[in-house]
């Protein structure tokens, strides 16, 4: 079977030629897969070149009805011959013929688009920016005391409920007692109800938390950053060019502008163009006294590094706090970072297989409520930045996505 | 039953082609045990196995098989209490001899051989009967040429011939590796089933992460002449190929932090 696909204004059409069986079903499935990842949600078939159409095939045509209509898209076979009719409306999906016709969503969702949104380039990147809450803002927290890589205490740890109304990263454990915490400390990122938890005892891939009924995540946190409240405004990126994506610090730019803040607080769902980070691998509840757990070649035992460039083309959540003021005081919590003096940055990445975003206009909760619950996630990232010459692995960078954004008040704890 | 205590050893000391093969490596199995080894290539698998197997002797360290301390044993004396499987199916067999006298060489492993007919009928008889549950077809081509047989068959026989006898130990270095798909399956299969019924302990050397999984009760991973994993008991029973890669890809990331890494990332992590 040949798929030639063509772009038109609000639609790409996908004119199939020969048969549509189980040997070319999921090829096709693939080519319908690989449009939506590069934000083509309103799909038509033209079957008029269609010379067979088998129950695989028609699986296959309403598994991409499926999939489309489930980020809000559009999906409908079109100048069907009448075998193609026939067998359609035999089978009682008739549903999926249309008329030779744009997708009068998608005209209808552009026009919404231009209306609610602003946008600009960055690097062959589009941004569009909408307002969500107008006075959307976030009062930050620092939660636990911890100080890397000192011995932990126990009153250096905070209990902290991780639930719908607020947003959180930090190193810390789901336990209650001390003594089950200590030895599973771990990285940890929080957001909608949904925490994604790393543990630090060499695991390989996140365990998990959701919000369900009276059941609220709890964690003993070590350190971290903990914020309420709402988001102003939500960023939407696509690349231009092919090949073009968006670094973490140009990502944060377009935060800041958007906010009128240098100071902010942000959860993303972003296709990961290639992540750069570290990862607790063993809980900082064992260091002992007197340990320099920081010094190399030891802290190879405490934290592990990528070593390149990982989880392209994944869908990664972020959640961040940034603060560009320049302000020369240290903020617990906020580490500068090395490639924008006088910014301070936190941001962990929680992995999860690609799983496309509906286009437009999204909200937070409900985006990482469906991430959470359609996949695993995979890995879990404290995202730092390389840059050392030559060698070095740079920022993490992301294709396409979306970025719920507010300005932000950091607020201290007592520290001892 | 093999006790393997700090064995190092280094090839070509003092010279620019100095290779520190086994740097301290030490593992205990248990009687009935079977392991496999896996990691990187120069990690040390096949030069652990050769150790045990006596083509070399350790710098330092100790061997115990059986309670003996054969660290200082030639080769030849090991190989009564030792079975051994190679990569190459013709390395295992003699290919101008049929399969009945390769495998009556192998009946009379360790033990003195007189001048009397080796191949009676009784024996032809009993070497009909022990391969036929290979189900090959071999019963009824014993007096075949080994080297008239394909290589999944040859090592099958060799596999045989190395347990015929009950070995204390029995190494397998990548046996199935020179293998067709569908071969190596067939003698992977194979090798569990005469290790369980036999109880034998066995070392395993394999690049074959499924096989790793699904045959031993224990995976050992090296990595530059040291153990670095040591998989068993519960964690070996939820192992899966995924969490070998990952260990594998652990060991990589480890050597990829080095002191410019540590400067860069420590102060993005207070």
């Amino acid at each position: 079977m040949n798929i030639t696909s063509s772009h038109k204004n609000n639609y790409l059409e996908l004119k199939l030629e020969g048969r549509l069986d189980a040997a070319w079903a999921e090829h096709f499935v693939s080519t319908v897969s690989a449009a939506m990842r590069e934000g083509r949600h309103h799909i038509r078939v033209d079957a008029l070149g269609l010379s067979y159409l088998s129950s695989a095939g028609m699986r296959s045509l309403l598994r991409a009805h499926r999939e489309l209509t489930s980020v809000n898209g559009s999906f409908a076979v079109i100048r069907a011959s009448d075998f193609v009719v026939n067998t359609l409306s035999m089978s009682g999906f008739d549903t999926l013929l249309a008329l030779d016709e744009a997708p009068a969503e998608a005209v209808a969702d552009e026009e919404a688009t231009s209306a609610k949104s602003k946008s600009w380039s960055v690097n062959g990147v589009r941004i569009e920016s909408y307002s969500q809450q107008e006075d959307g803002h976030m009062e930050v927290h620092t939660t636990g005391k911890w100080t890397p890589w000192q011995p932990l205490r126990e009153e250096d740890c905070a209990k902290i409920a991780l639930g719908r109304d607020c947003i959180a990263i930090g190193s810390g454990a789901p336990a209650d007692e001390w003594q089950n915490a200590r030895e599973q400390m771990g990285d940890y990122a929080s957001a909608a109800g949904c925490t994604a938890w790393l543990p630090g005892t060499g695991a390989d891939a996140p365990d998990y938390l959701v919000q369900e009924g009276r059941y609220v995540p709890e964690l003993l946190a070590a350190s971290g950053l903990r914020a309420v409240g709402s988001f102003s405004q939500l960023l939407r990126f696509s690349p231009e060019n092919d090949g073009a994506s968006l670094e973490l610090p140009r990502l944060l730019e377009a935060v800041f502008s958007s906010t009128g803040s240098t100071k902010a607080a942000f959860v993303a769902i972003a296709e990961a163009g290639g992540l750069v980070g570290v990862t607790l691998s063993r809980s900082p509840g064992l260091i002992s006294e007197g340990e320099h757990a920081d010094e190399f070649p030891g802290v190879r035992d405490w934290m592990s590094f990528c070593g390149e460039r990982v989880h392209h083309g994944r869908q990664v959540l972020l959640v961040g706090f940034a603060d560009a003021s320049g302000s020369g005081q240290s903020q617990p919590g906020l580490p500068a970072i090395p490639s924008r003096p006088g910014w301070k940055l936190h941001v962990h990445a929680v992995v999860f297989p690609f799983r496309p975003l509906p286009n437009g206009e999204i909200f937070m909760s409900e985006c990482v409520e469906q991430l959470f619950a359609a996949a695993e996630p995979i890995a879990m990232l404290h995202l730092v930045e390389d840059e050392r010459p030559t060698l070095g692995l740079g920022k993490s960078s992301f294709i396409r996505g979306a970025c719920w954004c507010a300005p932000a008040s950091f607020h201290t704890e007592n520290r001892k | 039953m093999l006790e393997i205590n700090n064995v190092v050893k280094t090839f070509n000391p003092g010279t620019p082609n100095e290779v520190r093969a086994l740097r301290g490596i030490s593992m205990k199995l248990e009687e009935g045990c079977f392991a496999a080894i896996i990691g990187t290539n120069g990690s040390g698998k096949s030069t652990s196995l050769n150790a045990v197997a006596g083509s070399f002797l350790p710098d330092s360290g100790t061997i115990l098989l059986d309670g003996q301390d054969i660290s200082n044993w030639p080769e030849y004396r090991r190989a009564s209490m030792i079975g051994r499987v190679f990569q190459n199916p013709f390395a295992g067999t003699a290919a101008e001899m049929s399969i009945a006298e390769n495998i009556v060489l192998s009946m009379r492993r360790g033990m003195s051989r007189g001048l009397g007919m080796a191949l009676n009928r009784r024996v032809r008889e009993e070497i009909r009967e022990r391969i036929r549950p290979l189900n090959m077809g071999l019963e009824n081509r014993i007096d075949n040429a080994m080297g008239s047989l394909s290589g999944g068959q040859r090592q099958a026989l060799t596999l045989l011939m190395a347990t015929w006898l009950r070995p204390k130990l029995l190494l397998l270095d990548e046996h199935t590796a020179a293998l067709d798909p569908k071969s190596a399956a067939q003698v992977a299969t194979l090798t569990k089933e005469i290790i369980e019924r036999e109880k034998l302990t066995a070392l395993m050397v394999t690049h074959s992460m499924q096989q790793a999984v699904q045959l031993p009760q224990r995976i050992i991973m090296m990595h530059k002449g040291q153990v670095v994993e040591d998989i068993h008991g519960v964690r070996k029973a939820r192992t899966q190929v995924a969490d070998l890669m990952n260990a594998f890809d652990r060991v990589r990331r480890r050597d990829l932090f080095d002191q410019s890494v540590a400067e860069q990332v420590l102060p993005q992590y207070a």
